[in-house]
């Protein structure tokens, strides 16, 4: 089957920015696919991209096998997209900003569009500049699915609401990936990705460093907390720890205490399994997507680590 | 696929209809206030002329200016507007199609445009109707299709213009600014050079409209426009495409497409960024600056883009004068100069340095409003008044650089200007200092509305307002010019207090500014200062006025005063009923006239008038059988009487209702001119003596009443009563000169009506120095008040929309001031008949007498010639009667003793008291008994018996100057004469006059 997205080697520069490098990638359907990543890691340069809005420097883009710079306006059609920033004319009553948007789409997207808001418990005849914004929220929603798109991309889409609004708005993304649609989700709100996403990629400074089924990453990565009898075990530990058949993401000291957050493939525990001299303790703990994704995006804090462990005694 | 393929099906049409449509609505929608606010405002400026009466031009340009302000607000609106709301995410989420973007828009334009020309038409042909006034919109003085066409074609290049900048602008403001300039500039040069192409491809075609828009609004522009509109439609259509995608695409496009721009490596925008941004601020500062330069460092940055965008408005500003300028000198033919700068430049480019130091003003604290950066000074360890004075010193470079470009501008059009308003060398210089004291006035009321509003455009309207209420109203009402100790002083008080108490409004504000208690309180900044400098403004700077300035010139205006109070006497109500009842009983006179007159046609008459015609007879059986009437007549002399003008000038609500006489007065003085003359001849045919006399002294009566109640020669321009109606007098002194020659006529009689004719005179005449007062008074306030009561008939007034000079109008009003106390010297010294013979030449001024012009409406110049025209007509009269008065006595003297005395001084004291002389002066009237040899070396015509003076300089007889005439003055002109300059000789005849040959018929009425 065809990937809904496919994404190869995409680069954006401004100006001295460089806001993607040689993203690639592919989604296939029927997935909640969450993008993770900081602040101005890209996120949002690469939905615009997706949704033809950016033509990106380097690179293709393909979102149900259109091609993103040549055929933006038939993605649009089949997509729905709802934006960071929930820009709606406030002059307008929640059933005519419908009815506007109904004109771009085929039959039928008035009618979706009024069932969603009568199922987000909306008033139709309210205006958008007396609706919270959560309600707001509410509404792009609906505009962004009522003409049932084969991909619905949201960016931050949970920023602003509380948290009932927010647990309502990502079970109905579980829903539509139920029904064999895909949901591309771009956030920085990771404990609420874990919950809805399939799959999730790490974007860090533009570009793509991890890319892995949430249930599995949470299986493979562990937090192991090693506890020594003397610093010379430790030290002599952390110098054969690189021979673990083990991906380091995160390693760091504290006096006797050594914490890892390692990723082995399958269920194996090779730190377990190996024989440490002076390891008085040792204990593995399962980790969330938080602090998975919060040990990718500080994996450069690794030459601290290694200063730190030069100046001890 | 499937969906697609169902897209590109016949469906497509639909598609495209249903897709447009709901564009148009949304834009439609968006943009109703914008159509309603833009087509009522108009249409209600249009009552406001209709129901005051005002010149019909503005009220023909009212609804065009609307909507090309609509188009250029729509068009800036479009796409700016939705990058500000930040619907533009949306938008782009959409598959929406550029081209039905661009249909939507354009449908949405044309009918906004279309709404407030409709708009515009149609309550202003309500207002005409309703204020009965049906010819209004038939007055318009162009085409009104080609008007129309000329104005459609502004209003696309605006809207194109506009939305070319949308596009390429986060701003609506910067969007509608740019558009506008860019729309403006393009537009002069299209005009330019168009103007010239046609002068010098077809010379013996092109026919210039001086002073008019005829020429560009006679359509031959209308294809350039068009050309122009769709060409830039075009981009935008492509930049719109652009901008679907990302709101930085279309200038990325846009700047690889300009080739200019990229020669040899030469980015001429940010060549031109670095320069300007060069001008104040360092990009990074030296931290141990002083606190003070470091908060305008800060200021500067902070405001980042829009300090940018007034640098390059500066920039701009400056390149466009220089082109203007050069345009003046080099290319530009002075016909399509003056034309060009008649219609765009004096109204808009001297507007540019006042709004822009009120910006300037506005800028200094409305960018902290919404942000932080509010709470960011407040947390600063600075006095509140370190960062008000940061403030100022950020600010004085944009304020001497706009003065200097304000008075560049002043420079440039100076000559322009000279041309047209003003001849000779009497132009005010540019009143430089005057610019600069009124730019603080605007910057510091743009300071304090920028404090207190929450936007920009908000500020903007509160500054106009600070300005209006604080400054120029008071200037209204306590008009300046009447300080002659120092032009302008006035002026410079009010906007120094002004400018002082605003500014420490806003330093006492700026605590609590930072301490956000102002927001959202505007009773919190109302407080002390404003409200301090108000009450200096509206009272005490007046009442000092009036003790100090005022003061010295006590003397000169106490006399208006005084002479006022003679004229009018007590404002009271009793004297206005009085002085009603006296104008009633003269209307009522007026009204019998006109009925009698009713079946008169009046192509019959004008300069041929048979006194003894079939309707003169039947007049005179209608009228001599009509005894109320003939009573009326007699008693007319005797009621009391005041000029409803001179009571409207005290009392505007008290005699509103009467002031419509005035108008009365002037248009039925045709009527009864001829009338009286017809029914004089009659009643001497019918020998009817009594009533003779009864007509011709009620004519006398009414014609002084008519004469004094207008005190401006430029309602006789328009309705033919001015000097050139010498020739109606004259046909007055012949009807009377005839009566004196009826058979049976006696000495007694032509006695008791000499007196009853000096009575007269005496009686209705108003003094030249009380007329010369009066009109100082009315040309006042026609001119410098709003009184529209009398606009539609005379002069047009000191624009009130136009942009003028800081300071011009104090110049403006001083030469006016200088003008009439010039004249009243003149009036007083021809009243006590003692005007020097070489007063004439003096109060002559060629350069000032041309009549015509339109542009000349304007000028103080118009006003000396107006008052010249004045004195001859005043001059006219008052020879005729003392020439009339002369001759009857001289009929009585002649009926008693058989013949014409030989000398003058004869006739006192039995048949006058005192012998007339030529008014003015001394000079006695020159008197020929008879036919002397003496007299025929003076004037060939003088060959009978006659009275006769040296011509007098605008009074003229009937078909002179004939051959005989320049002989005569040749003669003169030898014998060095004491008139040198006048061609003309004014004689009255001492021969019987010649009756008509009908027999007498005796009749009873």
């Amino acid at each position: 089957m065809n990937p809904v997205i496919r994404v190869e080697n995409v680069s954006k520069k401004f100006r001295k920015v460089e806001a993607l490098r040689g993203v690639s990638l592919e989604i296939p359907r029927g997935v909640v696919w969450a993008l993770l990543g900081r602040n101005g890691a890209g996120k949002t340069t690469l939905i615009k991209i997706l949704l033809g809005l950016l033509d990106p420097d380097d690179g293709k883009a393909e979102v149900l096998g259109h091609d993103c710079q040549r055929e933006s306006l038939e993605i649009r059609r089949r997509v729905g997209y709802v934006p960071e920033q929930p820009g709606l004319y406030e002059w307008m009553r929640v059933d005519e900003i419908g009815q506007f948007c109904a004109a771009f789409y085929p039959a039928g997207y008035f009618t979706a569009y009024l069932e969603h808001i009568k199922k987000f418990g909306l008033d139709p005849q309210k205006k958008i500049k007396e609706l919270s914004k959560g309600m707001r929220a509410m509404v792009l929603l609906a505009l962004a699915i009522s003409h049932d798109p084969d991909l619905l991309i949201l960016d931050e889409p949970t920023s602003g609401l509380d948290v009932i609004v927010r647990r309502q708005f990502l079970e109905s993304m579980v829903d539509r990936a139920a029904t064999g649609k895909t949901v591309f989700l771009a956030s920085h709100q990771v404990h609420e990705v874990e919950r809805v996403a399939d799959v999730v990629g790490f974007l860090k400074e533009g570009q793509l460093i991890l890319v892995d089924e949430v249930e599995k990453l949470k299986r493979e990565i562990r937090r192991w907390v090693l506890i020594f009898d003397n610093p010379q075990s430790l030290n002599a530990f952390l110098n054969i720890l690189t021979s673990f058949p083990l991906e380091i993401i995160q390693q760091k000291r504290e006096g006797l205490e050594c914490h890892i957050i390692a990723r082995s493939s399958g269920d194996s525990e090779p730190i377990r399994q190996a024989t440490i001299s002076g390891l008085r303790s040792i204990d593995a703990f399962p980790c969330s997507l938080e602090e998975i994704f919060t040990a990718y995006m500080n994996r450069e804090t690794e030459p601290a680590f290694s200063r730190q462990m030069e100046e001890a005694p | 696929m499937k969906m697609a393929l169902a897209r590109r099906s016949p469906v497509f049409v639909s598609d495209f209809l249903f897709e447009t449509l709901a564009l148009v609505w949304k834009y439609w929608r968006e943009t109703q206030v914008l159509m309603l606010a833009l087509g009522i405002i108009p249409s209600l400026l249009a009552v406001f002329f209709v129901a005051n009466n005002h010149p019909i031009q503005p009220l023909a340009v009212v609804p065009f200016v609307g909507a090309a302000l609509f188009a250029l607000a729509f068009g800036a609106m479009a796409f700016a507007g939705e990058t500000e709301r930040r619907t533009d995410t949306l938008l782009r989420a959409l598959p929406i199609k550029a081209s039905r973007l661009m249909v939507a828009l354009s449908i949405v334009a044309l009918s906004g445009v279309a709404v407030c020309l409709l708009m515009g038409f149609v309550i202003g042909s309500a207002a005409s109707w309703l204020t009965h006034s049906y010819s209004r919109f038939e007055e318009w003085p162009w085409d009104v299709s080609l008007n129309a066409l000329f104005w459609a074609g502004l209003a696309g290049e605006f809207f194109a213009w506009g939305l070319f900048f949308s596009i390429l602008v986060p701003r609506v403001i910067w969007s509608a600014v740019m558009g506008a300039a860019v729309a403006y500039v393009l537009d002069v040069f299209i005009v330019i050079a168009f103007y010239n192409l046609e002068q010098v491809f077809f010379p013996d075609q092109f026919i210039p409209k001086f002073g008019t828009f005829t020429w560009e609004s006679s359509g031959r522009l209308l294809p350039v426009r068009l050309l122009v509109v769709a060409g830039v439609l075009m981009i935008d259509a492509i930049l719109v495409k652009k901008w679907l995608k990302s709101s930085d695409e279309p200038l990325r496009w846009l700047k690889s497409r300009l080739l200019l721009l990229r020669l040899g490596g030469f980015s001429a925008p940010l060549r031109v960024r670095q320069i300007v941004s060069r001008f104040s601020t360092p990009a990074i500062l030296n931290l141990s600056a002083s606190p003070v330069r470091y908060l305008v460092w800060l200021h500067e940055r902070h405001l980042g883009g829009w300090a940018f965008f007034l640098k390059m408005l500066l920039f701009v500003y400056i390149l466009v004068l220089a082109c203007i300028s050069a345009l003046s000198t080099q290319w530009l033919s002075p016909d399509a100069f003056r034309e060009w700068c008649d219609k765009y430049g004096l109204y808009a480019l001297i507007l540019v340095p006042p709004m822009a130091i009120a910006v300037t003003g506005i800028s200094t604290f409305i960018f902290d409003c919404g942000g932080s950066t509010r709470n960011f000074l407040a947390a600063l360890p600075i006095s509140p008044r370190v960062i008000w004075w940061s403030r100022q010193r950020w600010a004085f470079p944009w304020l001497i650089a706009w003065c200097v470009a304000g008075i560049l501008c002043d420079l440039v059009f100076s000559g322009f200007r000279q041309s047209i308003f003003l001849p000779g060398d009497i132009r005010p210089s540019p009143d430089w200092l005057a610019y600069i004291i009124s730019a603080i006035g605007w910057y510091a009321a743009g300071q304090l509305a920028g404090m207190a509003s929450p936007n920009i455009i908000h500020a903007f309207v509160v500054t106009w307002f600070l300005l209006f209420l604080g400054l120029y109203l008071p200037g209204e009402f306590f008009p300046v010019g009447w300080d002659e100790l120092w032009p302008g002083l006035a002026f410079a008080i009010r906007f120094l207090v002004f400018s002082a108490g605003v500014l420490a409004q806003t330093m006492v504000s700026l605590r609590p500014w930072l301490r956000r208690h102002l927001d959202n309180g505007w009773s919190a900044i109302v407080r002390s200062p404003v409200l301090w400098t108000l009450v200096v403004m509206w009272l005490i700077l007046s009442a000092l006025r009036v003790h100090f300035i005022q003061g010295p010139q006590r003397s000169k205006f106490e006399t208006l005063r005084v002479s006022m109070t003679v004229i009018q006497g007590s404002p009271s109500a009793a004297k206005a009923d009085t002085q009603t009842a006296g104008v009633l009983q003269t209307i009522s006179v007026l009204e019998a006239i006109e009925r009698f007159d009713a079946e008169y046609n009046t192509s019959l008459f004008a300069d041929k008038t048979s006194v003894d015609d079939d309707y003169s007879r039947q007049l005179w059986t209608r009228v001599s059988h009509n005894s109320t009437f003939i009573q009326q007549l007699a008693d007319l002399t005797k009621t009391p009487y005041s000029d409803p003008l001179v009571a409207d000038l005290f009392e505007d609500s008290a005699t509103q209702t009467v002031f419509s006489v005035d108008d009365k007065f002037v248009s039925s003085r045709f009527f009864y001119t001829v009338f009286f003359e017809r029914l004089v001849n009659q009643a001497i045919e019918h020998h009817h003596l009594e009533y003779a006399r009864i007509f011709f002294t009620a004519d006398l009566c009414l014609r002084l009443r008519a004469h004094r109640t207008r005190p401006l020669i430029v309602a006789a321009g328009s309705t033919d009563y001015g000097p050139t109606t010498e020739r109606d007098w004259r046909a007055w002194a012949d009807a009377v000169w005839a009566w004196c020659h009826a058979p049976g006529q006696t000495s007694e009689n032509i006695r008791r009506a000499l007196r009853e004719v000096y009575d007269t005179w005496k009686s209705e005449r108003m003094p030249f120095d009380e007329r010369i007062l009066l009109m100082y008074r009315y040309w006042h306030d026609v001119i410098f008040r709003e009184r529209s009561s009398q606009d539609g008939f005379c002069l047009p007034p000191w624009p009130k929309w136009a942009v003028y000079l800081p300071g011009e109008k104090t110049s403006y009003q001083k030469r006016i001031d200088r003008i009439f106390s010039d004249w009243l010297a003149v009036a007083q010294q021809y009243e006590a008949d003692r005007l020097p013979p070489e007063a004439e030449q003096e109060i002559v001024d060629d350069a000032l007498f041309i009549p015509g012009y339109p542009f000349l409406h304007d000028a103080p110049a118009w006003i000396s010639s107006y008052v010249y025209h004045e004195f001859l007509n005043h001059r006219a009269i008052d020879l005729t009667v003392r020439a009339t008065l002369l001759r009857m006595a001289l009929r009585a003297y002649e009926i008693d003793n058989g013949h014409l005395p030989d000398r003058l001084t004869e006739l006192a004291p039995h048949y006058l008291l005192v012998i007339p002389s030529v008014p003015g002066k001394q000079d006695a009237f020159i008197y020929f008994p008879a036919s002397t040899e003496a007299s025929a070396r003076v004037h060939p015509e003088l060959k009978g018996p006659c009275l006769a003076i040296p011509g007098l300089l605008g009074v003229a007889r009937d078909g002179w100057p004939t051959d005989a005439d320049q002989h005569a003055q040749a003669v003169r002109a030898s014998t060095r004469s004491v008139f040198p300059e006048s061609g003309v000789l004014i004689v009255w005849s001492l021969a019987p006059p010649r009756l008509s040959g009908a027999p007498p018929q005796k009749e009873n009425p």
